[in-house]
């Protein structure tokens, strides 16, 4: 659990976070979002320390984050950072191997927990382990950044707009990654990033920020759908607002089960873990009022028709 | 249309040229026909007269000498292999200094006295034209950084083997050599002094220009000093020098014998020390400074402290902008120590200055030409050195 409490950060006249004041629990994702310059990453920063709050206090699990000595904070705590930062003159191996290193591991230990962290981002240990950043693509050199933040597994995630640079096909790749990383470890992970989608996507939590202050604090589905007025509103309000909303549904939430399962699909399916964002896409594409729903084991169990998904699109009051 | 164009980049590749090699050549050629490759001095130091290679070589030996060489022009033109092209640079190397050291014979009356013959303008050009289409040439291998200093040191072997049978004896330049019997003391001393006020200018540099990057204030303050040290002229630090040390000497006997003295090793090596400061504290700093910033923080954010962040990652990452900043020191400190000549520093610079007195151009050739090859040495040393620091950082 990660408290902060009042925390204020002035940089000379600008007050880049004002006043706040966030709780987030044991193994929840926390999506920290807002438009540039609000004080995303200066609040992220303060969690590790790499600032000094000018005012107001910051608790890991109870325990205040000045009453250990910097450095063993940090390395307690995975960091990966806007622009990956992955050191150059160093392979894949030793960049993940930094913490552990830190930490006095022994030589089995690390070589272990690296092949563990490549191969649980799909990452061939042979091929990789001994190549240099440079010769890796921006997705890869990404993922062995998040390998080289959970080397020494940490239970807190500071994650900074990691996905930022890459382009849309890879992102969504990683935040599929990150949210099986997420379940399967049982870590806590604060994410920054500016995208409602990826925040909605992702987040357990929300916190919208604006102009240093934080404004609202709330699930994906309820910032969707009581957002408060003003910069909040706006976030989530744009046109995509419905579509946001129906990419948190999925189809075997609301199909119309059958009673004849096991049959065999014909060619236009949906599947049951699609979400409804998906399915309407797929809808319209097809020219079709209702589809049938296969399982993992590719056998109908259900009926999705363009009225169910339409009546969870819509603003509720 | 695809074929067309192939075929027309076949051709231009057929009918292109290397610049470079064409340039050398035409040099090469030219200098041999029309600059002395000899000069011949009635005594060792009266101004001599020019001996073109047709004067050395008359008739039909000279006309066979040409057309070699022209041949090897045109080989080194016809841009064989690169390796091939290279065997047929040596080769005209080889062949050049055998065609001078041999005509020195010829040049040299039987009875000769005190009639000198030294290499003349035509074989310094040549000399150069060869050398330029050499290291063009082994530049298109894109071998390792070490390979260039394997070569180097495999040139000097080959050529220094020549001069060592006896292939030069006949010229001036290895007359003089041949009296001065404390000639490999002072290319050790040479060495000795250039390498020993670079030592302490990376003890003290290295950490002054990271203590500059760390602090504005103490980079306010210390590059200006550094910057004036810099542009005194280096005679006249070394008689700025000798006030202190020679009061030093004189006041405290003990040092003097050690030799602390006004002139010598000790005023050389000072002034070189404080030449050195400059490149390699600027190059520290701008080489930390210049880092990566989001690598810094990374590296922060990981839990390193200020010195596994400095040895781990920041000076390995500077490390190519710290080494020419030592390259540059290096290179500069083996011409300054000449000047150290002046004041009995000893070093090849003693020839340089005795040669001066006496205008004794071969004398001055012995102390010129060692130091010349040094610097160049260090300088193709320290570019392997400083390709390999980069090789892992970008390729
Ligand atoms: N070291 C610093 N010195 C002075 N001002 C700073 C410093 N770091 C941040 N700021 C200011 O604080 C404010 C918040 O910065 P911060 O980096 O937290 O924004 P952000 O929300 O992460 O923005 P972005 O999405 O662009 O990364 C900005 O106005 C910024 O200019
Ligand atoms: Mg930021």
């Amino acid at each position: 659990m990660i408290e902060l409490q009042n925390l204020n950060k002035l940089f000379n006249q600008t007050h880049a976070v004002d006043d706040v004041s966030l709780l987030v629990n044991s193994g929840e994702f926390c999506m920290l979002i807002g438009s540039s310059g609000c004080g995303k990453s200066t609040t992220l920063r303060m969690i590790n320390r790499l600032i000094e709050p000018t005012s107001g206090s910051i608790s890991i699990n109870g325990e205040d984050v000045k009453s250990v000595p910097v450095e063993d904070l940090r390395r307690k705590i995975g960091y990966a950072i806007q622009g990956v930062g992955l050191f150059p003159h160093q392979d894949i191996f030793e960049n993940i191997a930094t913490v552990p290193k830190l930490l006095k591991w022994s030589k089995t230990e690390i070589e272990q927990r690296v092949e563990e962290l490549l191969t649980l981002f799909h990452l061939d240990y042979e091929t990789f382990a001994h190549k240099f950043p440079h010769q890796l693509s921006g997705g890869q050199q990404q993922r062995v950044g998040v390998a080289r933040a959970l080397a020494a597994r940490p239970e807190l995630l500071l994650m900074d707009e990691p996905f930022g640079a890459l382009d849309a096909i890879t992102r969504n790749y990683l935040q599929d990654e990150m949210l099986r990383i997420q379940k399967q470890l049982n870590i806590t992970i604060i994410m920054v990033t500016h995208d409602i989608e990826e925040a909605v996507k992702l987040g357990d939590k929300i916190a919208v920020m604006d102009k240093g202050k934080l404004l609202q604090v709330a699930s994906p589905i309820e910032l969707m759908r009581n957002p408060r007025d003003g910069f909040v509103r706006e976030l989530v309000g744009g046109d995509d607002r419905a579509l946001n909303l129906l990419s948190l549904v999925k189809v075997e939430d609301v199909m119309t089960p059958i009673a004849d399962i096991g049959k065999k699909p014909q060619s236009q399916h949906l599947s049951d873990k699609d979400n409804l964002r998906d399915a309407l896409s797929r809808l319209l594409w097809v020219g079709e009022s209702s589809l049938p729903v296969i399982n993992s084991e590719g056998k109908i169990i259900g009926n999705v028709a363009l009225v169910d998904i339409l009546a969870k699109g819509k603003k509720q009051k | 249309m695809s074929q067309l164009s192939e075929s027309a980049s076949n051709l231009s590749s057929k009918i292109s040229f290397d610049k470079v090699d064409i340039l050398a050549s035409l040099l090469l050629f030219f200098s041999l026909l029309g600059l002395p490759i000899l000069t011949y001095q009635p005594n060792r130091l009266t101004s001599g007269t020019g001996r073109y290679l047709f004067d050395v070589f008359p008739g039909s030996i000279g006309v066979l000498i040409l057309a070699v060489f022209l041949f090897f022009f045109f080989l080194i033109v016809r841009r064989l292999s690169v390796a091939l092209t290279i065997g047929i640079i040596v080769v005209a190397m080889v062949g050049l200094f055998y065609l001078v050291g041999e005509g020195a014979n010829y040049v040299l009356p039987k009875d000769a006295g005190f009639a000198r013959v030294a290499l003349g303008s035509g074989f310094w050009v040549a000399c150069l034209a060869l050398w330029l289409t050499f290291a063009n040439n082994i530049l298109k291998l894109r071998a390792s950084p070490l390979f260039h200093v394997v070569v180097f040191i495999a040139m000097s072997c080959l050529f220094g083997l020549l001069i060592y049978v006896g292939l030069w004896d006949a010229l001036s330049l290895m007359k003089e050599y041949k009296n001065e019997l404390a000639f490999w003391s002072h290319a050790r001393r040479h060495l000795f002094l250039s390498i020993a006020s670079l030592v302490p200018a990376i003890i003290v540099g290295i950490p002054t220009g990271i203590w500059c990057s760390r602090s504005k204030i103490i980079k306010a303050a210390v590059f200006p000093v550094l910057n004036i040290l810099q542009t005194i002229p280096s005679i006249a630090m070394f008689g700025i020098l000798m006030i202190p040390l020679t009061y030093i000497a004189t006041n405290y006997p003990g040092l003097g014998e050690l030799g602390i003295r006004g002139i010598g090793a000790a005023p050389a090596i000072v002034a070189l020390f404080f030449y050195s400061l400059l490149p390699i504290v600027s190059n520290t700093t701008v080489g930390l400074d210049k880092l990566d910033a989001t690598i810094v923080e990374a590296a922060r954010g990981m839990g390193m402290n200020s010195r596994q962040r400095l040895f781990k990652i920041e000076l390995p990452l500077a490390a190519p902008v710290i080494l020419s900043g030592i390259r540059i020191v290096l290179v500069q400190n083996i011409g300054i120590v000449a000047v150290a000549g002046l004041i009995g520093g000893g070093g090849f610079g003693t020839y340089i200055f005795k040669g001066l007195n006496q205008t004794a151009t071969e004398l001055v050739m012995l102390g010129a030409i060692p130091t010349l090859y040094l610097a160049l040495f260090a300088a193709i040393l320290m570019d392997s050195i400083i390709g390999f620091s980069k090789r892992k950082i970008d390729d």
